[in-house]
């Protein structure tokens, strides 16, 4: 009786490992524990400048979002230590933080976009049928993201020349505004050319992106379960 | 600039009647809100139509350092908003400055003289953003409140952690007190006052209040060390859309408004403060001995802000003081 | 304002990331409106620019910390020995837990992703289908913002006037309520199913070697200890509490368990900005979107529409309650607070509806709005944190909502005294 629940335990639990359907990564999208790509999810044979480029550019942005994400950590202990007399009190540390948020959430956006991990309904997609329409479906979107991020990225550089006019700063720490603001900048137009190189990618080596295309976008990275 | 607000036709740049946002970050229950609706209802009247407001309160357009950038942008026509919390300039927060004068009829000859140094400053410098200020209105002296003791003299604020806005000149006044001033992002404050993460804040009695702060705060002494001065304005290219006509007749208006705001400002503070009493607090009222003694660091926190508001502003602004101060006392 | 909304309807359905869907909106929205999109990027910064959303990124990186950190393992474990002694209390252990969290944060959408990352592994395993997990973490996740601390309920009182003791007080009745229901409701879904919980329940053998493990899951243990116990003795403020959680999930998975390595911390880190950043991204442009829903004067035209009607009170709650229920799908609920107030609170106080019965009632309803697509972020989060495709939850969650919280809503607005015993 013990064994043979602890035995059903175990099984249960090497049964869902495996039940995880191969498929789901089609249609989910939004995942826990978003790792880097295998190699197995690129097409085999690569375009070297345009996935070079793209791939170069991801590699930068982990680094400087692990280290922003980091630091809005450590400046929001360093200001709890501060109130408590463990360090001295410390203003603007709020400012930092909130500012990095802003920051490290748009300029990830480049990270998002190759790696498909942005929250979207995949619902469509997995009732269209595998091949031609599967690939002009993910061309539809690049195109759409793409147009999208170029957009707000004009308007936001906008806003970045509004801001510098009026040279209006943070409350406490006088951070100008239009530091932020040109990160935001930076990674709308960084993710209006990654999804641009997303969308060349699939004319490039068109018949293995479509066979690729059949286990959900190509490059979309996934969780192991 | 940049990106006016007629490049995608707000309808100000029209000879046909034009609709205006008008903003402010105040819950209806307010004297702002009244002053804006009020506007709101003239403005027609006194234009034959021309001029129109719709009314955004309560932040619905953004807090007064969105409210600044809009109408350097034009994105927000008008508003009613505090200059000095903007961050378009450090100079606009000159009105700050603690103890520039701690009676209603001191705050009128310094506040309200238009051509005294504070109105003159606000309104330049935000000329200099594209912004145009039509009136100043009463926004409420600040004082302390606290969940310890009550406080007669700085030496009570000794120890104690008071939440207060993260501007220099107001960390170097809680310190030189002997206090230890402490950043919350407003949002949290409630929670962190009824949690006792912080000992006490420095808002007036209005804002008190507003923020329901009297549930979690046991004291409340009137130090008066600053004063709120809230002004109403319009980005510029908006405003000089309009035609001379229709700009003199909504700055008689708007001179109406400011003055009954204020005055709406300064009765409803007696009802405010009744009701604090009557929810629990003790509130201590300083002599003007008693509230000498909190001055008494005037000098400091002035001279060590000489670089931002420059030597000449300031001393005007010291001779003005002093005069009202004079000039009321007797 | 319809084009709008189908817009970023249609734009979801095809596929597109959800917060691109709502910018498209609301650059679409403002052109429509004669008004400047350029504004759509400064709207979507200061949205973004608020202290309060750091609890988002701060607990969805403790949670990928405690899982990464063995923290996790050792909570459920601790949680076995006492849900599995009933079949479906490992579902109500997750809704209780959610309870739990909310007297921690102001924030929903931290409350799902920490707990439906805890937990959703062996419920899984222990039978509870994915997408019934998900949808449960997604609605429980609403007892959050009923229970004090709680942002919106500060949002609203602040707006409207009334005491914010008094509204937590009613928050908390009806936290508890809605905790009770929800309870119930996985108690009687989970008869006849074939859930494994007991199976969390140990044998002797295990027992004992659980009991000598216990010791291990002390470090563990405090660590919800530390958070409450810092938020109420005032060492630091519920946002902040959630670097702290980071902290101390650091140090004990690096340091207690080792099972953290150094090398991993960054690439933990990582990780949990990448889940965090979507959300984001989704509330920005929201935000955008919903500054656009303001500018267009619909909300007050429909305020004064439903004012100029002059129908009885209850007439007046059911419509104010769709109306309401709406806009939770599209707007985030601070956002809608501070929209709606004005616009509405001068219709119910002239038909002397209490504020503080309203304001729950505001709450309740935008609360569900938070499950609700297409701006769904509990959903969003919970479909992250439970490892679920978020299209198959959408339904399961509507089942919820409608079976435990419409009732609970129902009651909230029908017996007034439940929420304004204390006036
Ligand atoms: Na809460
Ligand atoms: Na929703």
């Amino acid at each position: 009786m013990r064994r043979s629940r602890a035995s059903r335990t175990r099984s249960g639990r090497a049964r869902s490992r495996s039940s995880v359907p191969t498929s789901w990564s089609s249609f989910a999208r939004s995942r826990r524990l978003p790792r880097r790509p295998r190699v197995s999810d690129q097409a085999s044979r690569r375009v070297p400048v345009l996935d070079a480029a793209v791939n170069g550019l991801d590699r930068v942005l982990r680094v400087l979002l692990t280290v922003a994400f980091g630091a809005i950590l450590v400046v929001t202990l360093v200001q709890i230590a501060g109130r408590n007399g463990l360090l001295s009190t410390m203003t603007g540390a709020d400012e930092i933080a909130r500012y990095l948020m802003v920051v490290t959430t748009f300029l990830a956006i480049p990270v998002l976009t190759k790696g498909r991990l942005h929250i979207a309904v995949d619902a469509l997609s997995h009732y269209l049928p595998a091949g031609v329409p599967q690939v002009w479906l993910h061309r539809v979107i690049f195109a759409i993201e793409g147009a999208f991020y170029l957009f707000f990225a004009n308007f936001a550089v906008l806003v970045v020349g509004n801001y510098q006019r009026t040279g209006q700063t943070s409350a406490e720490l006088s951070i100008p505004l239009s530091w932020p603001m040109l990160a935001i900048v930076t990674g709308a137009v960084l993710g209006g050319l990654v999804s641009l190189a997303l969308l060349v990618r699939t004319f490039l080596r068109a018949e293995e992106y479509a066979d690729k295309s059949r286990q959900g976008f190509p490059g979309a990275e996934r969780t192991d379960g | 600039a940049l990106v006016s607000a007629c490049s995608f036709g707000s309808g100000a740049d029209s000879d046909g009647p034009v609709t205006l946002k008008l903003a402010h970050v105040f819950p209806e229950a307010s004297a702002v809100h009244t002053a804006a609706t009020t506007l709101a209802e003239r403005a027609p009247d006194v234009t034959d139509g021309r001029v129109n407001f719709d009314v955004y309160p309560g932040s619905q357009l953004g807090g007064d350092e969105e409210l600044g950038a809009g109408l350097a942008s034009g994105d927000v026509e008008c508003a009613f908003f505090a200059a000095t919390a903007s961050g378009l300039d450090d100079r606009l927060q000159l009105s700050l400055l603690p103890f520039i004068a701690t009676t209603y009829d001191g705050v009128d000859e310094v506040f309200f003289d238009e051509d005294g140094v504070i109105q003159t400053n606000e309104r330049d410098v935000l000329a200099e953003t594209g912004i145009t200020a039509l009136g100043f209105y009463e926004n409420d002296f600040r004082g302390l409140t606290n969940n310890v003791r009550p406080i007669q003299t700085p030496e009570d604020m000794a120890g104690l952690s008071f939440r207060v806005p993260g501007l220099s000149m107001y960390t170097d006044l809680f310190e030189a007190w002997g206090a230890n001033p402490v950043a919350i992002p407003f949002p949290e404050l409630y929670t962190a006052l009824q949690q006792g993460t912080v000992d006490g804040q420095d808002n007036g009695i209005v804002l008190t209040y507003n923020s329901r702060y009297q549930e979690v705060q046991k004291h409340l002494t009137l130090t008066r060390h600053a004063y709120g001065m809230g002004n109403i304005s319009c980005n510029t290219d908006v405003w000089e859309s309009l035609s001379e006509d229709d700009q003199d007749a909504l700055r008689e208006v708007i001179d109406d408004i400011t003055a009954d705001t204020t005055q709406q400002v300064r009765d409803s503070v007696a009802d405010r403060l009744a009701e604090l009493k009557e929810s629990g607090m003790e509130v201590v009222e300083l002599d003007d001995a008693q509230r000498a003694a909190f001055a008494g660091i005037k000098d400091e926190v002035w001279t060590s802000q000489e670089s931002v508001f420059g030597a000449d502003v300031m001393e005007q602004l010291r001779e003005e003081s002093e005069a009202a101060a004079e000039a009321t006392s007797e | 304002m319809p084009i709008a909304a189908f817009v970023v309807l249609a734009l979801i359905v095809l596929g597109v990331a959800v917060a691109v869907a709502f910018g498209m909106g609301a650059l679409i929205f403002f052109m429509l409106l004669g008004g400047n999109p350029g504004q759509v990027p400064s709207v979507a910064f200061r949205t973004l620019d608020s202290f309060t959303f750091l609890a988002i990124p701060f607990f969805l990186l403790a949670g990928a910390i405690m899982q990464s950190g063995g923290v996790s393992k050792r909570l459920i474990e601790f949680v076995g020995l006492i849900a599995g002694r009933f079949k479906g209390g490992l579902g109500a252990t997750m809704i209780g837990a959610c309870a739990l969290f909310g007297s921690i944060s102001g924030s929903s959408v931290a409350t799902v992703s920490a707990i439906g990352r805890i937990m959703s592994g062996e419920m899984a395993e222990r039978g509870y289908p994915k997408k019934y997990l998900a949808s449960l973490v997604a609605v429980s996740g609403i007892i959050g913002i009923l229970i004090p601390p709680s942002v919106p309920i500060i949002v609203y009182a602040v707006a409207a006037g009334v005491s914010i003791a008094d509204m937590f007080l009613a928050g908390a009745v009806i936290g508890i309520l809605l905790t009770v229901v929800l309870v119930t409701f996985n108690f009687v879904w989970a008869r006849g199913r074939d859930l494994d919980d007991l199976g969390a329940r140990l044998n002797s053998t295990q027992q004992r070697r659980t009991a000598r493990r216990i010791g291990g899951a002390v470090p563990a243990l405090i660590m919800p200890v530390i958070i409450l116990g810092g938020i109420y003795s005032g060492i630091f403020t519920p946002t902040e509490s959630g670097a702290v959680a980071c902290a101390y999930g650091l140090f004990v998975g690096l340091l207690v368990y080792r099972e953290l390595k150094p090398s991993g911390v960054g690439g933990t880190v990582l990780n949990g900005l990448l889940a965090t950043a979507p959300i984001l991204l989704i509330i920005a442009m929201g935000g955008a979107f919903a500054r656009a829903v303001v500018v267009s004067g619909v909300p007050q035209a429909l305020a004064d529409t439903i004012g100029g009607w002059g129908v009885p009170a209850w007439v007046l709650l059911i419509v104010l309650n769709l109306m309401l229920f709406v806009v939770g799908m599209f707007i985030e609920e601070n956002t809608a607070i501070v929209i709606l107030v004005p616009l509405l609170l001068p219709l119910t106080a002239a038909y002397g509806i209490d504020p503080v019965q309203f304001g729950i009632i505001m709450v309740l309803n935008l609360g569900m709005g938070l499950a609700t697509p297409p701006f769904a972020p509990n959903l969003f989060v919970a479909a992250n944190a439970t490892a679920t495709p978020f299209h198959t939850m959408v339904l399961p969650a509507l089942r919820l909502l409608v079976t435990c919280v419409l009732p609970v809503l129902v009651v909230v607005n029908v017996v007034p005294a439940l929420t304004t015993f204390m006036r």
